[in-house]
């Protein structure tokens, strides 16, 4: 069967930084405030301890793709070992929870654009504009995406570098003590429901087949996942320091926030603006990752040689359900409180089941060959 | 349903002249009430577009009248079949014939069967007859000589003697005397010496006359070669025996053309391009064949300064309209006997030279392919510069952003060549295309590379900021006075305030004024004849500057806006980006009008998604920072000369080293960076492309 997109063949640096990109955007989301309700002053710990699980995972997928399954992407593995109809509808649940993920944070996106910056504009109008710059960069393919996450990716960290520093002269360090916040339990406890930010696992096992060296994917997983718990806890270190503990748990835009506050001198002051540019084409490169992966696990569990017909429907719909919740508070509701808590089952407890899955299944069948 | 004539008549303009259109053809009788009998608009037009187009091939065949190809613009429009089988009918003038489409394979087909039959060479044999006299007249038929006063066909005598003779001293211009030039020696003196079919002497005891032509295009030659070096030597210093017939052209090629470059031919089609080119055709009777002498001399502009990139420090000589001098002038700059120069030719009617350079070794191979394969595919009748072909030969001609890189420097080329592009001269074009072209490369300048490094990047540094500028400005100062005023420091936001007060205008509409005027005095400023040149910069400046905000129609302000802009968009060094940056300027005009930065984002999010996918001859356009390769320091800053020392990796070469990875050896300043870098290797000289 025609693997989708076949030629597409990705650099382990542009996968670094598609991989960074995809998981670091959410320091401009509302993840520094979802972390503070948990942890309060140790949110910060919460990215460092989800982004530690989240490389072990990692690595065990990698091990066990790299030694059974070299040059199948997951969907390939679950067809091989259990079959094309478990195949298909596996990729229906990836592909259903990768197009919630698109429209919730699509979204809290648009509610973040209409409360900052075009207050006046229809918020159908801010989402279809949104959703068809992130069509076309799907349609540009894997290698397109990829190109555009490496010019994306030093924005991104220059931005969120430029945040943190130029708010310095709000730091209040004292704001991060008493040391353990809430506690370490609540802090266990939020990094557990956070953790499924951290969807380069999942994203590794799709584009797996694609990369130029499948070597270079645990250098990928492994430098991506540091470099995004950097900026993740920069982010909230700065957050927490900028901010009062209780305050960090009730801004819906965090970045907004912060950005708002720059104050160095009579020229360089309320840069959000700036910051905007960075904000929307980060959730632009972000959200058509995610689509992609949609998009691609659909075509390949289905057997279908392209993804590209599929794209209109995917973007309307997911439009369509970004707009389903009534308000903001229940589209961050959502995203937090399902999305978000119940993100891991698909982002590292699906893929790693599989691959045992096929695993034994591969071993038992080699046992009844010999 | 059929609307009364009446009733149309009603709704409709009554004017004669609607009716009866301005039209070169004549109308057939009656044609003009019909017309207004239907009471269709569009019907007639579409009438008068049909009638149209068959008029103009009549058009063309009676203009071409035997020329090549004759209403060929017809034909290549609808059928070149149906429209020569409608003349031969004898259709009306002014009969609509109605010619259905047909697919585009079966009409190569019928072009293919049809153009035989129109050639000029129609009735020719392939080869050049051996007889003199069949010789003229094939000449004259292919050239229309009897219209055609241009081409030059001078009959002469070779007087071949006896070496005896010769050495006597008697002088051979004593026997045939001078001849006036062109058609009139047809029946003039030669004439009267005509020879016996057998080659026997006319007239004079050992003589033995041989009857030649020569043919050159009056314009294109230097007139003192073939006096001194073609007609004289065969007329007046022929000391020669005679030779058999057969042998007779290899004896003149041999032993009385000095000429430098002397080919034989024998077929026509190699003959005809030779003689379009500049060169003498020389014919000897009884020999099959001719003598295509380089005699090229047309008059063109003398090498100059680069008109559109001029530096200060480096070579200032630029490519001329002479394709020669052009190939020539990079062969100058680049002594390498591995610089390889391919010709080609382009177009049915009037082929142009097309020539290929690259640096046999250095290039990868299947990019000259490609690059051959393209050109070799291009189908047209005449094509008359480098900017046509570079439209046929790029991957995408409708991206705003160009995907070859054009140059009017013979230094730049002989760099490219080096590092292993491929060049492309079109005919007399002054601009010499280079392929494949990264997006970096078009913001780089010669001069950054004869600079000390810190300067080159510096200047770089520029550039990118300036391209930054032409390219946003104006979407930026919309987008902030439009949607967010608060960016602005108070006091500044209160001066742009009240300087805007008295300007009726929303800021778009200011900004397209004023835009519209930029481009207004550039284009203009090209177009004016150059006397009252000077004048457009004072007129410019008096309406843009001063006039406008006095009136109150711009605010002062926006003058710096667009000023800074106009300036940022010429410090950009490739003209085609600098126009693709006047061209996207507007579109994120127009999205930073509409949405602010929001909107300014996400155009400038789909213009990097379309670029990132953009190749140019097989090479990602964004490489190599997207995707991201290994390579020499040459990308957004220029790095230093001893450290560049690979050639540019998208370009996949036969050689990857262009110099020494410690091309310092006895430095210790750079030294100990190389041995870093490279190991102990460097110490040892380089082997090949390999280290």
């Amino acid at each position: 069967m025609p693997r989708v997109q076949e030629k597409a063949h990705v650099g382990a640096k542009e996968l670094t930084a598609m991989t960074t990109v995809l998981v670091a955007i959410h320091v401009f989301l509302d993840y520094p405030a979802y972390v503070s309700k948990y942890g309060l002053e140790a949110a910060w710990m919460e990215p460092v301890v989800s982004g530690v699980a989240a490389l072990i995972l990692f690595l065990c997928a990698e091990t066990m793709l790299r030694r059974y399954f070299p040059n199948d992407s997951i969907v390939e593995v679950v067809r091989g070992t259990l079959g094309p109809w478990v195949a298909a509808c596996i990729a229906l649940v990836f592909a259903a929870y990768l197009i919630l993920i698109t429209a919730s944070i699509m979204r809290e996106f648009m509610e973040n654009v209409i409360t900052s910056v075009l207050p006046a504009t229809p918020i159908l109008v801010v989402g279809g504009l949104f959703i068809l710059t992130v069509g076309y960069m799907v349609h540009t393919g894997l290698e397109g995406i990829a190109r555009v996450s490496t010019m994306a990716w030093p924005v991104l960290v220059l931005g969120v570098l430029a945040l943190c520093l130029l708010t310095i002269n709000y730091w209040h360090p004292y704001f991060l003590v008493p040391f353990w916040g809430k506690g370490p339990r609540q802090v266990l406890l939020g990094s557990a429901n956070s953790a499924a930010i951290f969807l380069n696992v999942l994203l590794l096992c799709v584009v797996y087949p694609h990369a130029h060296n499948p070597r270079d994917l645990r250098r990928v997983g492994v430098i991506s996942t540091v470099q995004t718990v950097i900026l993740l806890t920069g982010f909230v270190l700065c957050y927490h320091m900028v901010f009062a503990p209780e305050e960090t748990t009730k801004l819906a835009s965090p970045m907004y926030a912060v950005a708002r506050l720059i104050h160095i001198g009579h020229f360089i002051q309320r840069l959000e603006s700036v910051f905007v540019f960075m904000w929307v084409s980060a959730a632009v490169v972000k959200l058509a990752i995610t689509l992609w992966s949609a998009a691609y696990l659909l075509a390949a569990g289905f057997g279908w040689p392209t993804y590209r017909p599929l794209l209109p429907a995917l973007c309307l719909l997911c439009l369509a359900i970004s707009l389903l919740p009534h308000d903001v508070a229940s589209a961050f509701d959502l995203h937090g409180d399902v999305l978000m808590r119940w993100g891991w089952v698909i982002a590292f407890a699906a893929p790693l089941l599989l691959l045992g899955a096929g695993i034994l299944r591969r071993r038992r069948e080699r046992a009844r060959r010999a | 349903m059929n609307v009364p004539a009446w009733l149309a008549r009603l709704f409709t303009i009554d004017d004669g002249v609607v009716e009866e259109p301005f039209s070169l053809l004549e109308d057939r009788p009656g044609q003009a009430q019909a017309g207004a009998d239907t009471g269709a608009a569009d019907g007639a037009g579409e009438r008068n577009a049909e009638t149209d187009k068959g008029g103009q091939g009549r058009d063309g065949e009676s203009a071409g009248g035997a020329a090549p190809d004759a209403g060929d613009r017809a034909a290549r429009a609808d059928s070149p079949g149906q429209a020569d089988s409608a003349r031969e009918a004898g259709a009306e003038p002014g009969e609509v014939e109605v010619i259905r489409p047909i697919p585009l394979e079966a009409y190569i087909r019928q072009s293919a069967q049809a153009s035989p039959e129109k050639s000029p060479e129609a009735g020719l044999e392939d080869k050049v007859p051996a007889e003199i006299g069949r010789v003229r007249k094939a000449v004259e038929q292919l050239f229309h000589a009897d219209v055609n006063k241009d081409i030059v066909i001078r009959e002469f005598i070779i007087q071949a003697e006896s070496r005896g003779q010769a050495k006597d001293g008697k002088p051979a211009e004593s026997q045939v005397p001078a001849e006036p030039r062109g058609h009139a020696v047809a029946g003039g003196p030669a004439a009267s010496q005509e020879p016996t079919q057998d080659g026997s002497p006319a007239a004079g005891g050992g003589k033995k006359p041989w009857r030649a032509l020569a043919v050159f295009v009056d314009g294109l030659v230097d007139k003192m070669t073939i006096n001194t070096h073609i007609l004289q030597p065969l007329m007046l210093l022929t000391a020669i025996a005679d030779e058999p017939v057969e042998r007779r052209l290899q004896t003149v090629s041999e032993a009385l053309l000095p000429g430098n470059q002397v080919t034989k031919f024998e077929d026509w089609k190699d003959i005809v391009p030779g003689i379009l080119s500049g060169c003498t055709a020389v014919f000897v009777d009884g020999s099959p064949g001719a003598l295509i002498v380089e005699t090229r001399g047309w008059e063109h502009r003398t090498v100059g300064l680069a008109q559109t990139e001029t530096v200060v420090r480096g070579p200032h000589e630029g490519f001329t309209e002479s394709f020669r001098a052009n190939t020539g002038l990079v062969r100058a700059e680049l002594r390498c006997k591995d610089l390889i120069t391919e010709m080609m030719h382009v177009g049915r009617l009037a082929p142009t030279d097309v020539a290929l350079m690259y640096v046999q070794g250095v290039v990868n191979p299947k990019l000259v392919d490609e690059v051959k394969r393209r050109i070799q595919a291009i189908d047209v009748d005449y094509l008359p510069d480098s900017g046509l072909l570079e439209q046929f030969i790029e991957d995408n001609p409708r991206l705003v952003v160009p995907n070859t890189l054009t140059t009017e420097r013979p230094d730049r080329i002989a760099h490219m060549l080096m590092e292993g592009h491929v060049a492309i001269f079109v005919g007399n074009s002054p601009f010499a295309i280079a392929v494949p072209v990264v997006f970096w490369q078009l913001v780089h300048s010669p001069e950054d590379a004869y600079l000390r490094f810190p300067f080159g990047s510096f200047l770089r540094l520029l550039r990118w900021l300036a391209l930054s500028l032409a390219l946003l400005t104006p979407a930026l100062y919309v987008s902030i006075t439009n949607y967010h005023p608060e960016m602005i420091p108070t006091d500044l936001m209160l001066a742009i305030a009240g300087s805007r007060e008295q300007v009726p205008f929303p800021v778009i509409t200011e900004i397209l004024m004023m835009e519209f005027s930029i481009e207004l005095i550039r284009e203009a400023g090209i177009r004016i004849p150059s006397v009252i040149g000077p004048t457009i910069g004072i007129v410019g400046a008096l309406i843009i500057g001063q006039a406008a905000v006095q009136a109150g129609i711009v605010s002062p302000l926006l003058v710096i806006v667009i000023a800074v802009t106009a300036l940022a968009s010429f410090a950009i060094p490739n003209y085609n980006l600098a126009f693709g940056v006047r061209t996207m300027r507007f579109v994120f005009l127009a999205a930073a009008a509409v949405f602010g930065f929001y909107g300014l984002t996400l155009a400038l999010c789909w213009a990097a998604a379309r670029l990132a996918v953009q190749k140019s001859f097989g090479v990602p356009m964004l490489s190599p920072v997207a995707p991201r390769m290994d390579t020499s320091k040459d990308v957004f800053l220029r790095g230093p000369a001893f450290v560049m020392n690979q050639r540019p990796v998208f370009l996949q070469t036969q050689k990857a080293w262009r110099e020494q990875p410690a091309s310092r050896p006895w430095s210790k300043a750079t030294m100990p960076n190389a041995l870093r870098r490279f190991g102990d290797s460097v110490r040892s000289p380089r082997k090949g492309g390999k280290h």
